[in-house]
Parts: C-alpha cells; sequence; structure tokens
C-alpha cells in the first residue's frame, strides 16, 4: 500500500489491469468496427477513478498513467446485436492486451493483459455552491483510499464495458516497465475527454483532443481546460444535472437520524 | 502516431514520384474509371476524329459528390458519360456537366479546358460520333439500344442493363485529347498542370466545414469515405456510419458527425496511399490484406514470405520496384560448412542487403484489415516500429525457424517456412479459409512482435507429422518439415545446430533417431528387392509416438527378415555401419533413478520428429556429391554410395 503520508491529501495511486483494453478510436467507432487507441484515455481512467469513488462535490483530475507493459493488441470476431432490426451483425473488435510476466495461466495479475499505473487527484466542483458544506478534504480522502484497498466501489472496466479491470494501490513509478528505456515517442491527435455542462458550469457538451506524448513509458494530461494542449470540439446543448441537499442528496447525519427513526429499536438491540 | 497520419505522411512522401510512375497514387479528388470512348479536339474546340478506347482505367477529376455517385445524377466535371457530355442526346443530366464544367473554366484559363468547353456548348457531340462511324443511330433517329443485330465494337465494351438488357450507348464514358500547337501532352487525363488546376479549384467549392480530427481544426469535411481499397470490387469501408438506429455513437450523440468528423483532404489521401500500398505490395489472402511499408520511401517488406523469397531465390516477382532491394546473390565459394551455416551466412547478407535499402531508423507499419461483413472493414493489426528493429525481429524468425524444408521435387530449401504453409501444414490442405485468415492473423505477432508461437498449433503440426498414414508422401514430407521448423521455433536455443546433435541424450531425440534408422534400413532391404511399399517404420509412426517403447519391440522384431536379406546382399557394409549406429543410440541412453529413459513408455514430444529428420538426412546420400559433407555420419555414406 502507498504510504499515505508521502501522497498529498486528494491524490489517489493505484494500478489497474485487465486480460483486454478498448479505447476505442472514434474514426473507427461509428462504423462499428471497434479499433482501440494505443494508449488509454483521459476519460476512462477519470471514469476508473470515479468507479472507485465519487460523489458529485468532487471531480477527478488524472495527472499521470504508466504503462507497464509493452503494447500487443488481439483482434476478436464479434457478433454485436442490432437492436433495430433484430438479430446481429458480424463486426472484428481490436483489443489492447500484452504479454504474459507468469507462465502460470491461473495467474491473473501476472497473464497476459494490460497493466497502468494511475496518479490522479480531486478537486472540488466549483460549479455546485449547494455542495459546499461536504468539502472536507480529508472525509473524501479516506473513503476514496478505503474504497481502493478494496477494488473500488463499482465495477472496474478498461475503455470499454466488455474489458472487466481491478484496481489496487499502488506507489507511481514502482516496479518496472517494459517502456522505461524507451525514450520519448509521438502520437497524433487523440481523443482526451469530455467536457460535462456540470464540470464546466456552461450548458454545452463538448470533447477534447491532444496530442499524447508518451515519455519513458508515462503520460502526463493536460487538464480539460489547458487551452495549450487541448483542442475543444463543442458538440451541442446539454443540461445541467442539479444535484443539492434537499433535493437528491441527504446528509449522514439526517439519514442515520431518520434510519433510526425507522428501525430505532433495532440499532439500540445492536448496540 | 496513428494510421490515419501515416497514410498520410506516405502520400505526401510518394505522391508524384517519378519511382512510381507505373503504378502511381491516385491524386485527390480524381476518381479512376473504365473510359470507352476518346474523342480528339483541335485548340478551338473543333472535332478531329473519335476512337473506342479498350478497357483502360483513366484518371478523371471528380468531385466529391460525383466519385460517390450511384443512381442519382451528378457530373464529373470534365470525363463523364456520353450522356452527360452530349447536349444532343437528349438527358437532363447535361445541364450538370454544363455548369460543372463552366465553373471551373471560369477558375482557371487552361486552353484545353477551353477547347472543350466550346466543342460541348455546339452541342454536336453525338451527330459527329454517329458520322465518325462510333455510335450507331437507327433509322428513327434514335440510338441504337437492343443491338439484334450483334453489338458495336463500343457496346461490346458496355455493360449490358441487368433487367432489360439494352446496352445504352449514352453510358459510354468519353474521354478527351486537345491537340495544341507545341504541346506533346494531348490527352487531358494525363495533364499534370490539369490536375493540378482542378484540385486548386476544387478548393474553392463550398464544402461543409466542421473538426475534423486528422488536423484538429475546422476543415471541409468529407461526406463519405472511399471504398475500393483491397480490390476494384470491394465495398468494404475502413470508416463509415450508416447506423443510425443502432448504438454505436448513439446515447451521448445525436449525429454520427457529433461523433466523428474527418477532413475530405485527410481521408481522400489516406484512402489513395492505403489503396496503393495494397496494389503494389500488400499481401492478400481471401479478405485479408497485410502490408508493410516504411513511410520514408516505400520498399516492399518481406513479411510473410518464407525463407527462398526472403533470400531472392525466387524470381517470380521481379519487376518494378523489386528490384530496388533484392539482397545479393551467393556464391558457392562462401557456401561452405554445414547447412545451418551455409544458411546463417546467407540470412546474415541477405539482412544486410535490406538494410541499405531500409534505414535503421526509418518509420515502418505494419497493418492488417480484415472484413467480417461486405460492407465494413476492420484494422486488426497496427504496428509501427523502426527498420532496425523490424529486420532484426524478420531475422529472428528466419532463424528461429530455420529448418529443411522439402516442398516437393524441386522444392527444397533450409528456412523458415510461410505463414501460409504452416496453415495448410497444421490444419491440412483443404484448410477452410477462414482458419487459414486467422492463422496467419496469430503467426502476424510472432513475426513483428517476435511474441511465441501459439502452442497448439505447433501441436497440431506435430499430430499431423506423426500420423502419416493419411498422407501423400510429399505432404507428409512438407509437414515435417515445417512440424520441425515449428517445434525447433517454439523452443527457442534448445537446438543450437539445425543437423543431428549426436551428443543429444534426451529420450525423445534418441527414439527419433532409431525409427530413422530402421526406416533406412527397411527401405534399403525392399529397394533391393524391388518392392515398391511403405515401410513398417513409416507405418507404425503413430503408434510409435504414443507408445515408443513397446512399438520398438514390434518394430526391431519386423526388422529381422529385412536383416537378414541385406546380410546376404553387397549391402552387407551398410547395413553393419547402421547396426553399430543402432547400438550407439541404445547405449546414450541415460539412466534415471537407476531406470534407463529407453525403458519409459511414455507419450513422446515433438522433439521426436526432429531426431527422426536430421538421423534421415544424415543417412541419406548427400545431394550433391561434389560438396563434402562435416557431419559424422560421412563414412556411413561413403558406404553406401
Amino acid at each position: 500500500m502507498a504510504d499515505r503520508r508521502k501522497t498529498p491529501r486528494n491524490t489517489l495511486e493505484f494500478k489497474v489491469w485487465g486480460r483486454y483494453a478498448l479505447f476505442t478510436d472514434p474514426l473507427t467507432r461509428v462504423g462499428g468496427e471497434k479499433c482501440s487507441y494505443h494508449l488509454p484515455t483521459y476519460e476512462a481512467l477519470k471514469g476508473i477513478c470515479k468507479s472507485i469513488y465519487w460523489k458529485p462535490t468532487l471531480i477527478w483530475h488524472v495527472d499521470q498513467v504508466r504503462l507497464m507493459r509493452r503494447i500487443r493488441t488481439q483482434a476478436r470476431g464479434m457478433k454485436p446485436l442490432e437492436y433495430t432490426s433484430g438479430g446481429n451483425t458480424l463486426a472484428i473488435y481490436t483489443y489492447l492486451t500484452g504479454d504474459a510476466r507468469s507462465k502460470n495461466l491461473l495467474d491473473i495479475t501476472d497473464g497476459p493483459g494490460v497493466e497502468y499505473q494511475v496518479r490522479a487527484h480531486f478537486e472540488w466542483n466549483e460549479h455546485r455552491p449547494a455542495l459546499e458544506q461536504d468539502r472536507v478534504e480529508g472525509k473524501h480522502f479516506s473513503i476514496a483510499q478505503r474504497s481502493l484497498e478494496r477494488g473500488g466501489r463499482q465495477d472496474i472496466f478498461l475503455g470499454t464495458r466488455d474489458c472487466q479491470g481491478y484496481v489496487t494501490p499502488c506507489e507511481f513509478g514502482s516496479g518496472v516497465s517494459d517502456y522505461d528505456n524507451d525514450g520519448p515517442l509521438d502520437y497524433a491527435l487523440m481523443f482526451h475527454s469530455f467536457s460535462y455542462p456540470d464540470e464546466t458550469g456552461t450548458s454545452r457538451l463538448g470533447t477534447n483532443f491532444w496530442r499524447p506524448k508518451l515519455e519513458n513509458g508515462v503520460l502526463t494530461f493536460p487538464r480539460p481546460d489547458d487551452t495549450d494542449q487541448i483542442v475543444h470540439k463543442d458538440i451541442r446543448a446539454m443540461p445541467f444535472k442539479a444535484f443539492g441537499e434537499s433535493h437528491n442528496m441527504q446528509s449522514v447525519s439526517s439519514e442515520f437520524e431518520h434510519l433510526q427513526a425507522e428501525t430505532g429499536s433495532l440499532v439500540e438491540a445492536a448496540e | 502516431m496513428s494510421w490515419l497520419q501515416r497514410l498520410v505522411e506516405t502520400y505526401d512522401a510518394c505522391f508524384g514520384k517519378s519511382a512510381y510512375v507505373k503504378l502511381a497514387l491516385t491524386p485527390i479528388n480524381h476518381v479512376e474509371q473504365q473510359a470507352h470512348l476518346e474523342i480528339t479536339l483541335d485548340k478551338d474546340g473543333e472535332f478531329l476524329r473519335a476512337s473506342v478506347v479498350p478497357k483502360e482505367a483513366t484518371l478523371i477529376p471528380a468531385t466529391e459528390a460525383s466519385a460517390g455517385r450511384t443512381s442519382g445524377p451528378v457530373a464529373h466535371p470534365l470525363c463523364d458519360k456520353l450522356r452527360y457530355v452530349a447536349k444532343d442526346y437528349g438527358s437532363n443530366d447535361h445541364e450538370l456537366y454544363r455548369s460543372a464544367l463552366d465553373a471551373w473554366v471560369k477558375y482557371s484559363e487552361h486552353p484545353k479546358l477551353k477547347a472543350i468547353k466550346s466543342y460541348v456548348a455546339k452541342g454536336t457531340t453525338v451527330h459527329d460520333l454517329v458520322a465518325a462511324g462510333i455510335v450507331v443511330m437507327q433509322s428513327d433517329g434514335t440510338l441504337e439500344s437492343a443491338w439484334n443485330d450483334g453489338p458495336s465494337p463500343l457496346a461490346k465494351l458496355l455493360t449490358a442493363d441487368p433487367k432489360t438488357k439494352l446496352r445504352d450507348q449514352g453510358n459510354a464514358l468519353v474521354r478527351w485529347k486537345v491537340e495544341l500547337a507545341g504541346s506533346l501532352q494531348h490527352s487531358v487525363w494525363e495533364d499534370t498542370e490539369l490536375q493540378k488546376s482542378w484540385a486548386e479549384f476544387h478548393t474553392t467549392l463550398p464544402a461543409e466545414e466542421g473538426f475534423s480530427l486528422y488536423e484538429g481544426e475546422n476543415r471541409p469535411l468529407a461526406l463519405s469515405h472511399p471504398k475500393r481499397l483491397r480490390h476494384g470490387g470491394d465495398g468494404a469501408k475502413l470508416i463509415s456510419s450508416n447506423d443510425s438506429g443502432g448504438f454505436t455513437f448513439r446515447g451521448r450523440f445525436m449525429s454520427a458527425k457529433e461523433a466523428y468528423g474527418l477532413s475530405a483532404e485527410a481521408t481522400q489521401k489516406a484512402h489513395n496511399a492505403l489503396r496503393w500500398l495494397i496494389a503494389r505490395q500488400g499481401y492478400r489472402n481471401g479478405d485479408q490484406v497485410i502490408v508493410a511499408w516504411s513511410v520514408q520511401h516505400v520498399t516492399r517488406i518481406p513479411l510473410l514470405a518464407d525463407s527462398r523469397a526472403l533470400l531472392g531465390e525466387e524470381d517470380e516477382d521481379v519487376e518494378e520496384g523489386y528490384a530496388e532491394c533484392s539482397p545479393p546473390s551467393i556464391t558457392p565459394e562462401n557456401s561452405a560448412g554445414d547447412v545451418g551455416q551455409e544458411y546463417a551466412l546467407r540470412l546474415k547478407s541477405a539482412m544486410q542487403g535490406y538494410r541499405s535499402h531500409i534505414g535503421d531508423s526509418d518509420n515502418i507499419v505494419v497493418m492488417s484489415l480484415d472484413a467480417a461483413t461486405p460492407g465494413r472493414m476492420a484494422i486488426v493489426y497496427y504496428r509501427e516500429l523502426t527498420g532496425s528493429e523490424l529486420l532484426a525481429r524478420i531475422e529472428r524468425w528466419h532463424s528461429l525457424l530455420a529448418w529443411q524444408q522439402n516442398f516437393g521435387k524441386d522444392h527444397h530449401f533450409v528456412g523458415a517456412p510461410a505463414p501460409r504453409d504452416i496453415a495448410e501444414a497444421a490444419y491440412g490442405r483443404r484448410v477452410d479459409d477462414k482458419l487459414r485468415r486467422a492463422t496467419v492473423e496469430r503467426l502476424l505477432p510472432c513475426i513483428v512482435d517476435g511474441t511465441p508461437l501459439p502452442r497448439d498449433l505447433v501441436l497440431s503440426c506435430v499430430q499431423r507429422a506423426t500420423n502419416r498414414i493419411g498422407m501423400e508422401r510429399w505432404e507428409f514430407e512438407r509437414v515435417l518439415g515445417i512440424a520441425c521448423s515449428l517445434y525447433r521455433g517454439s523452443h527457442p536455443q534448445e537446438f543450437p545446430s539445425m543437423s543431428l546433435d549426436e551428443a543429444r541424450t534426451s529420450r525423445d531425440y534418441l527414439y527419433g533417431r532409431l525409427l530413422a534408422v530402421a526406416d533406412n534400413i527397411e527401405s534399403m532391404a525392399l529397394s533391393i528387392a524391388r518392392e515398391p511399399r511403405e515401410t513398417n517404420a513409416a507405418r507404425f509412426t503413430q503408434r510409435f509416438a504414443d507408445h515408443p517403447y513397446t512399438t520398438w519391440r514390434t518394430l526391431e522384431l519386423q526388422l529381422r527378415p529385412y536383416i537378414a536379406r541385406l546380410n546376404g546382399s553387397r549391402y552387407v557394409g551398410a547395413l553393419k555401419l547402421r547396426q553399430q549406429l543402432l547400438d550407439r543410440i541404445y547405449s546414450s541412453f541415460e539412466t534415471v533413478n537407476g531406470e534407463s529413459t529407453f525403458l519409459d513408455n511414455r507419450r513422446l514430444s515433438g522433439e521426436f520428429l526432429l531426431g527422426f529428420h536430421s538421423q534421415r538426412e544424415a543417412l541419406r546420400p548427400s545431394r550433391d556429391a561434389a560438396s563434402a559433407t562435416t557431419t559424422t555420419q560421412t563414412d556411413v555414406e561413403g558406404d553406401t554410395e
């Protein structure tokens, strides 16, 4: 486990791995023959952070990702459903995977697959003044740490729902990566993230793109609002989803009181 | 680093280069179509002559809409079908053609364009063609289309309407020649100035702008993306978006346009480059296409060839572009030593030859495409690596899998088999097309990434080589060589030499050798008696592999009459040597835990094939009597001769 004293009080460092990953290139996604980018996208990693722990009070920012295994791909024949006409079509999806580190086929951690180390931190969502009283750093940090130690609150998946992943705490930069001595590597324009209204404060949906640069296997992400590195594409109007106490959230203490009123005798009996 | 970027780079690097004249890259905003008619004009737009053009692909300028036209009328701006070009054909389509051409002429004052414009304006095209005897008119003044008396030379080139069976002469595509004074370049389809002018004019045409995923900024977007990538009739697209009902993008996005956009320029360049690369140097296997190229200067890279082709010993494919990277030929003088050494030397010098054409830091792209449905194509493999990396991997593959291959009478070589042959060896000659594709697909990372060979493939080959009853002799020989290759390749470092390793004492290897000697003795006896039948050793191979110890007992008993037969013949010397060899092999078996491994009756691994093959090669009289072999078997061979 990572040394808590060393990391800032809002930073999460973890290892995520899985048999396959599919960070679909939008060019191939629309046609239906999904082909993965070679690198994980910011949005996919942010989603993993959110699966570990999330509350509308906070926004996860992915700082860095480190590729641990050499990039390999594997194409698999698929039978996607036709939702409108019924039946199915045929397609070939190209997933990311990697070489096994262990010869034991039952060893899911070191078997063939992808493995990344991620460093992310959370910031308060300033567009939610209604949740201001929930901005308690230590609380959210501790819950996030505890969730991570238990493998996350929700299912973890790498890019696409069919690529189940697993998380565990780790120290970012520890261990040996296949890319340790590879030097810099430039990539072409790639999807970075979505701009949702509840994080930007505007009522528009947008997509962000960037030109990644891999440095010894480490990718340092720009923030979604970094106009130097991010190319923004506006998509369309989208309403802002409101959260607030009294409206669709409840404080823990009032929840507790509520529970106690309902099952008061049981709680006392348990004590 | 993305396939799109690399393809556009390749286009920019290779377009218009004189080295690729014979099969040139299509310029953007042009399509290749088959012209049927050629009309020659003078500089003032007067009709000079016309002729029928036999099947010949012609490059004609096109807008995006006209390039993708199907049943709706859209005109190409310069060369089009007669129904568009000729006013007196009487079709409304002519107005579309006129306006497209006029707009271009307004932009560019090219003399050829002006001549064509003034000729078209006269509206006498059909009349002139009838006068020239090319277009046939019926007595009632309409154009012939039924051809009851047999089609004219022009009509023969046209395809008949599948429903009405009529051949409409209005569907003949017209191309122009303009004879200008002082110019030798008459044809419009080869005029690079016109091509340039069209490209410039095209950028001024109104187009829908949007965010392009290639440039990362707003550009004129492509309405649709090209097809016909793998061959002329290929309808599969790499980028498509016709799924408005499913959930490929719906949910977060309302339309495909929101989900992605790509500039017309980028998509055309990328697709033209890909189509060109596939035609020029693609490896095609049914629907599957694998292409490897260097971005800086397009060189052919023999990725999926067997070692013979790699070493340039096959000269079937020598044509434009190939010669540039053919390896130096190897003279017999420097081919001393055993086959393995000689092969290693030749491989080394061949790779040296490739290295002189592919720079160490060149960007090499390996891309594989496949289609599960007729309409869409998927990128199933994409890898970028440097020239030195790729050549090292190819060299590794060919030295790792090197073995004596026996593909038929005049088809012996030392080296690695091609992936396609491996698929046939593993699954039989009538292997399903899909399985063959999948096998090549699985072997591609073994070559390019250096990943281990798929275990099931190795086992399957070994299994088939063991079960030789079901195969003709030549097929067995072929599968045996490939199985040995694969087994050797899946156990790197274990078999450093390709020839017989007398010091090797593993049970499986020795049992393989025993079988080879028994086979040899028996076939010697059979050939004396002129009995052309299979040896017991051959027939028992499968059982021998499953239960070596008990089967060997049977084989040895059956060998006795043959030994007796040979004892009485002039081959008695050779027999003695073989019997000594058998004794030497017996005594080589190790003793583990107080028991000889010879008594171990468990199933043999693929290694026994290696022992069998090496021993058999060593016993065989050398093919080239002049070259002395350095193996220890020289004395044995000397006696058999």
